[in-house]
């Protein structure tokens, strides 16, 4: 599995701190947690599958936190197991034809509905939650790659070379990826004019 | 640019957070494409924040690992634990022996050779007596050593 081998660089000043951080696995989940269910939410699409693989993805950096060399942060470095956690999912459910039948897939809609509207007018809110709607169904047509470094940089807020970290595609490949991912954002939300 | 507005690329490296200085002046001209990048901005930030704020509603589960359950250890409650269990290895122990077949080895104490020798002895005495006087109750002479039977004396000496 990747999700072993999760770091192996060479280490430098900030490490020490950062493997302190990962002792505290209640911190850890306490800070990260609800970034990184958001991420696998809407990689996956499953909201019972996001949970557990989160929760797997603690596990696994909390046992392998002696591993953690610090050449990235914390944050960055559960990204990169989460990601691989992903893939070995979908490997393995790849064949199951019962996949198109999950229960407890996102409702981007439902979500969205749930966001406070502010001071906007009703219209405003409902184009807003169209808006949310186009983006999901965006990414959903993506592949897993464009999906999670679109993810990883306008959800994360992560820069290229750190999404290239994260994901082990090199620097290039990422910024491929992004631009065909904001290609087809762009031409989802314009269905809308 | 391919004609008046930002092309594919240029929207992209905007979007992405680079900023080509042709396409920065294009925006700052054209209503049209600034609306649309601020339309298509506006989508994604609304995505995330969707998804964040549902995210954060999710109750966490508590993960288990060694060091929060060493933390968590109580020795009181810990020593109750151990005590029932020491309790309840005693008990089984108990029930068990208890459970047990009475065994005739331990109840009956082992037999030497001599004490069975003497047992021999003493019913083959008891036999020849039996004999004796099922074959002559009033002999006062024992048939076989001429000596008298000390009952048979009696009887004659009453």
């Amino acid at each position: 599995m990747h999700a072993a081998s999760v770091s192996s660089a060479i280490p430098f000043v900030g490490q020490e701190r950062e493997a302190s951080e990962l002792d505290d696995i209640e911190q850890v989940v306490q800070r990260y947690r609800a970034r990184l269910l958001r991420f696998v939410a809407y990689s996956t699409g499953d909201q019972d599958l996001a949970e557990s693989i989160v929760q797997d993805c603690f596990m696994k950096a909390y046992n392998a936190r002696a591993s953690f060399r610090g050449e990235c942060s914390v944050y960055t470095w559960l990204n990169r197991i989460a990601v691989n956690l992903i893939r070995d999912n979908q490997r393995t459910q790849k064949c199951r034809f019962w996949k198109s039948f999950r229960k407890s897939a996102l409702d981007i809609s439902e979500m969205a509905s749930s966001l406070p509207g502010g001071t906007a007018t009703p219209e405003k809110n409902l184009l807003m939650r169209e808006q949310v709607a186009q983006v999901a169904v965006a990414l959903k047509a993506l592949s897993f790659n464009q999906r999670t470094v679109f993810l990883m940089r306008f959800q994360e807020g992560m820069g290229i070379r750190e999404i290239s970290l994260a994901t082990d595609i090199s620097v290039n490949t990422v910024k491929t990826h992004l631009y065909r991912a904001i290609k087809a954002v762009r031409e989802k939300i314009g269905e809308l004019k | 640019m391919t004609g008046q507005h930002l092309t594919d690329e240029q929207f992209t490296d905007l979007l992405a957070g680079e900023c080509p200085i042709d396409a920065l002046q294009h925006m700052k001209t054209c209503p049209q494409c600034q609306r649309e990048f601020e339309q298509v901005q506006a989508s994604i930030e609304d995505f995330s924040a969707v998804g964040l704020q549902w995210a954060e509603h999710r109750p966490a589960p508590r993960i288990f690992t060694s060091s929060a359950l060493i933390r968590r250890w109580n020795p009181l409650s810990a020593r109750t634990a151990a005590a029932g269990l020491l309790a309840a290895a005693l008990f089984a122990t108990y029930q068990a022996k208890r459970m047990q077949a009475p065994n005739m080895e331990t109840i009956l104490p082992a037999r030497s050779e001599a004490q069975v020798a003497d047992d021999n002895r003493l019913m083959l005495a008891i036999d020849k007596e039996i004999r004796w006087q099922a074959d002559s109750p009033v002999a006062d002479e024992d048939p076989a050593g001429g000596r008298l039977h000390p009952r048979g004396s009696q009887k004659l000496a009453n």
